[in-house]
């Protein structure tokens, strides 16, 4: 199927008494991983579907299929007619108009399947040789994926693309005393240059091995260093109380607070669909709307929700190209692209430094279970205790808890050093008085 | 796509030829056609039907170590075959093996009492939307109920190189329902779910369960924040079984046995919990939404005794951990779909009910935490340590229940909760749930009595103190 013969399948929708959207996604992936320098698993695969959706009188059908031949692509757009006829009726859902882009065609990097596997195995001895204590790399990957995605409606959407991204983890285990400490590092990125082998094995090991005779400490309020790949954790919770969608279902707690101050004022959040390099970067989103750069929190302020066609049809406003689909047999939601908290001008040193007693957390637990709606979150959590300025031991066997916004608006320094895991990214925050609970 | 039909015993056994072609010790092949309809119901109506078809196949050869895996939509014999030859080009060897002749086992259909196909998408949303309503009259602190119901069917063939020939067929019905509650700039959520190898009788009483979301997120909004600190803890067995899912049974999982990445490796036939403990996974529990007649690697679902009053009596494996570990294979086997790898997943897991009155394991407490419903958790394996998260609790005062507190998460050490179980009671409930271990989510159920745990970190908020 190409991008011609789904646009004139989708044509035919009108016919039918409906309007209609075709979206067509094949990819293909490789996950590799290594076990004592050798091979251990290699997965190919080779992945097709179909979703649509189908507008009648306003009611809104899905239907998806992973065959895609004519007629089961055929097949699918009546099924999405028949299932649009016993769903309710909303004024506001609409399918987007015209857009034709077509992106450039995008190819993996030119690396052979041995370089790829010496990389592996370069990040597991790395990881092996950095410290007498790692008694084993428990795991060395990498993984790659191409995804080529065609979208045609009968509203004069026409558009083509390509989503990619390479990834690579390492995870160190270090030994000593009967202390077991495990420790992670990973990538997630668009260029495969950007990927450091070497690095990763060293920092998954460096993780394990700082953990080694961590234990808990006494239940107490403190400030507290969140590093930023737990910030990115944190922001990924918070990017769920940003989306216009959990606004218009009650489910936000930054409901009607457009424009007022809902952080720190050290706090700015962006989504970017254009971002450079970015994992999430498209001309359009999963709707075939273009992507755009879009401040969410400008200094503390709330100055924007991320909207689908839906949302931004509803409150009155432009879509900001969010409308996204978790593949072809997902319905389509609203969520953020490339997201980020914007840098600080404060070092991840200064910070320990200027702290007379408190927590650095390096890890947390059970993130699942916080809860973006109410905003309340509990989570196990480890990292290293702070006493006049200076590391002094490792810390585990606790749980930092608050809510969402109160952490939002504690954030007394934002770090200068922003990292993006995949397509979210935070630099280190300092939170002023965290609740601990541990012995 | 009706597989069963398309793909003959005798393709089955030319594309096990053909994945071995290129040497190999040993080659499997998934195949699975899945149809789903599912219906959400927000904002007070039917938001969205959506309904598919998703189909596709696995070849996998295992090479002395390494472990190759091809994926495929296209279930053509030709598309089958075609993925079998990428296999054996990558293994690469010029050594040809022959896979030994299939023996087909009886075709495993799970029995419902009302088949989903059979029931109009009318009356569906009638039930959806009824549990919708019986949630909203709760109060109206209630401004958003979110409906989900899920049915589907799923059609699994699998063939290996040491002549398995497994057919099943299963039915599977998920109903969820999420109430947010708000008072002023307090909001609240009361969760909900239940579902199983089941039909649509999965609905019956759902409009009770919906009730119950509601209700808890009403009186979440008025409750106080949890403690913060080391506390004894009573889990009531209406509150599921995620502690003992997290706290042993991930750990009991042959891969991370083998690997050296669990607390309990190497510890067979020694005391690992209070001898009241004994700890059971069971696939062949019928309706359970953790049920299977054949685990994805065609193996047949089994009861495994895991812990038998303290003393660890074996792992759960796949029959490639089991013949790494030396032990029978228990048909722990499962993948999400035919897009991943099978590993060694828990099914069916609880602790086996005991002697304990459950009114006197409260009574026994002069002060805890009652837990009387769980959510989602997560484990570190390599050294124990779990956290699972409490959605309803309530603080235990001289041994009655008193005042109700919010969600936290409590945060312990496997091994050493399960030397820490002081008592266990004569009940048993069981809750469901998604275990989404290496990325793979496979349906589960896990069960427990109610239980009493000398002592836990409960994560909730440490008291201002007046300055």
């Amino acid at each position: 199927m190409n991008l011609k013969e789904i646009k004139e399948i989708a044509m035919r929708a009108p016919q039918l008494g409906a309007q209609a959207e075709i979206f067509v996604m094949r990819s293909q992936s490789l996950s590799l991983q290594v076990s004592d320098q050798k091979l251990e698993n290699m997965d190919r695969k080779n992945t097709q579907g179909v979703g649509i959706r189908a507008l009648v009188d306003g009611r809104m059908g899905f239907a998806f299929s992973t065959v895609l031949s004519k007629e089961s692509v055929e097949y699918t757009l009546r099924q999405a007619i028949e299932n649009a006829k016993v769903t309710a009726p909303d004024q506001f859902n609409i399918l987007p108009g015209k857009n034709v882009a077509i992106g450039e065609k995008e190819t993996l990097a030119d690396v052979s399947f041995e370089e790829k596997l010496e990389n592996l195995m370069l990040a597991e001895r790395k990881a092996k040789d950095y410290d007498p204590r790692i008694v084993k790399v428990q795991r060395v990957g990498y993984s790659d994926s191409l995804a080529e995605i065609m979208i045609a409606s009968s509203e004069g959407v026409e558009a083509e693309y390509t989503n990619s991204y390479y990834s690579a983890y390492v995870s160190s285990q270090a030994e000593e005393d009967g202390n077991v400490e495990m420790g992670t590092s990973y990538d997630v990125v668009r260029d495969f240059a950007k990927i450091n082998f070497r690095n990763l094995g060293e920092e998954s090991a460096d993780k394990a091995v700082s953990m080694l005779g961590a234990k808990p400490i006494a239940s107490e309020k403190l400030p507290v260093i969140l590093d930023r790949e737990v910030a990115t954790s944190v922001l990924e919770i918070v990017a769920d109380i940003l989306s216009a969608r959990a606004v218009i279902k009650k489910k936000s707690l930054f409901e009607n607070k457009l424009g007022t101050k809902v952080a720190s004022p050290l706090i700015t959040i962006i989504d970017d669909g254009t971002l450079q390099d970015g994992v999430a970067t498209a001309i359009v989103d999963d709707e075939g709307v273009p992507t755009q750069r879009t401040v969410l929190i400008d200094s503390g302020i709330l100055t924007s929700y991320y909207h689908n066609s839906y949302t931004a049809n509803r409150m009155g406003v432009a879509s900001t190209g969010n409308g996204v689909r978790s593949g072809p047999s997902g319905t389509v939601g609203c969520g953020p692209t490339n997201i980020y908290i914007q840098p600080g001008v404060t070092s991840k040193e200064e910070m320990i430094d200027s702290l007379n007693r408190g927590l650095m957390i390096t890890d947390v637990m059970g993130l699942h279970t916080a809860n973006p709606i109410s905003g309340d979150f509990s989570l196990g959590a480890s990292g290293f205790l702070i006493e006049s300025g200076k590391l002094v031991r490792p810390v585990r066997g606790i749980t930092i808890a608050g809510n969402l916004v109160d952490l939002l608006s504690r954030v007394v320094k934002v770090g200068s050093d922003l990292r993006m895991y995949g397509s979210s990214g935070a630099p280190t925050l300092l939170v002023d008085g965290l609740s601990i609970a541990g012995e | 796509m009706e597989i069963f039909e398309q793909i003959t015993k005798d393709d089955a056994k030319e594309i096990l030829e053909v994945a071995l072609s290129g040497g190999g010790d040993f080659a499997d092949l998934y195949v699975e056609s899945r149809t789903a309809t599912s219906i959400l119901c927000e904002e007070d109506r039917i938001e969205s039907i959506s309904t598919g078809i998703d189909c596709g196949a696995g070849i996998r050869v295992v090479d002395e170590d390494r472990v190759l895996y091809i994926q495929t939509n296209d279930l053509t014999i030709e598309g089958l075959k075609k993925a079998a030859e990428e296999a054996a080009l990558a293994v690469g060897k010029s050594r040809k093996v022959n896979p030994k002749e299939l023996v087909e086992s009886d075709l495993v259909e799970s029995t419902v009492e009302i088949d989903p196909s059979a029931v109009p998408i009318s009356e569906k949303t009638e039930a959806v939307l009824a549990a919708n309503n019986a949630c909203r009259a709760c109060s109206d602190k209630i401004v958003q109920v979110t409906v989900g119901y899920v049915d589907g069917k799923r059609e699994i063939l699998i063939a290996n190189s040491e002549g398995i020939f497994t057919k099943e067929s299963r039915v599977s019905t998920r109903f969820s329902v999420n109430a947010v509650a708000r008072d002023g700039d307090v909001v609240q959520t009361g969760y909900e779910s239940r579902g199983g190898v089941q039909g649509f009788e999965v609905m019956k009483g759902a409009e009770e369960l919906a009730q119950i979301a509601g209700d808890r997120a009403v009186k979440m909004l008025s409750a106080k924040p949890a403690p913060a600190g080391k506390m004894t803890v009573v889990m009531s067995s209406s509150a599921g079984g995620t502690m003992v899912h997290e706290a042993c049974g991930h750990g009991l999982e042959g891969d991370l046995v083998y690997r050296g990445m669990s607390v309990y490796a190497g510890k067979l036939g020694e005391v690992v919990a209070s001898e009241k403990v004994t700890v059971i996974d069971d696939a062949t529990m019928e309706g359970k939404y953790g049920y299977y007649g054949y685990d994805d690697e065609g193996t047949k679902g089994q009861k495994t005794v895991l812990i038998e009053n303290g003393v660890l009596k074996t792992y759960m494996t796949d029959l490639r951990y089991a013949k790494k570990l030396g032990l029978e294979p228990t048909g722990n086997g499962r993948r999400q779909s035919y897009a991943h790898r099978p590993v060694p997943r828990m099914s069916n897991t609880y602790i086996a009910a005991g002697t304990d009155d459950p009114d006197e394991i409260i009574r026994s407490t002069e002060k805890g935490l009652f837990v009387t419903k769980m959510g989602g958790g997560q484990v570190n394996t390599t050294n124990g340590e779990f956290v699972f998260d409490v959605a309803e609790g309530y603080l235990i005062e001289d041994g009655k229940i008193g005042p109700l507190v919010r969600g936290a998460t409590l945060i312990g050490n496997g091994p050493q909760v399960l030397r820490d179980i002081e008592m266990v009671g004569s009940d048993l409930g069981f809750a469901i749930g998604v275990c989404g271990k290496e990325g793979q989510g496979v349906p589960v159920s896990d069960a427990q009595p109610t239980i009493k745990i000398k002592s836990m970190t409960i994560g909730g908020l440490v008291e201002e103190e007046d300055k």
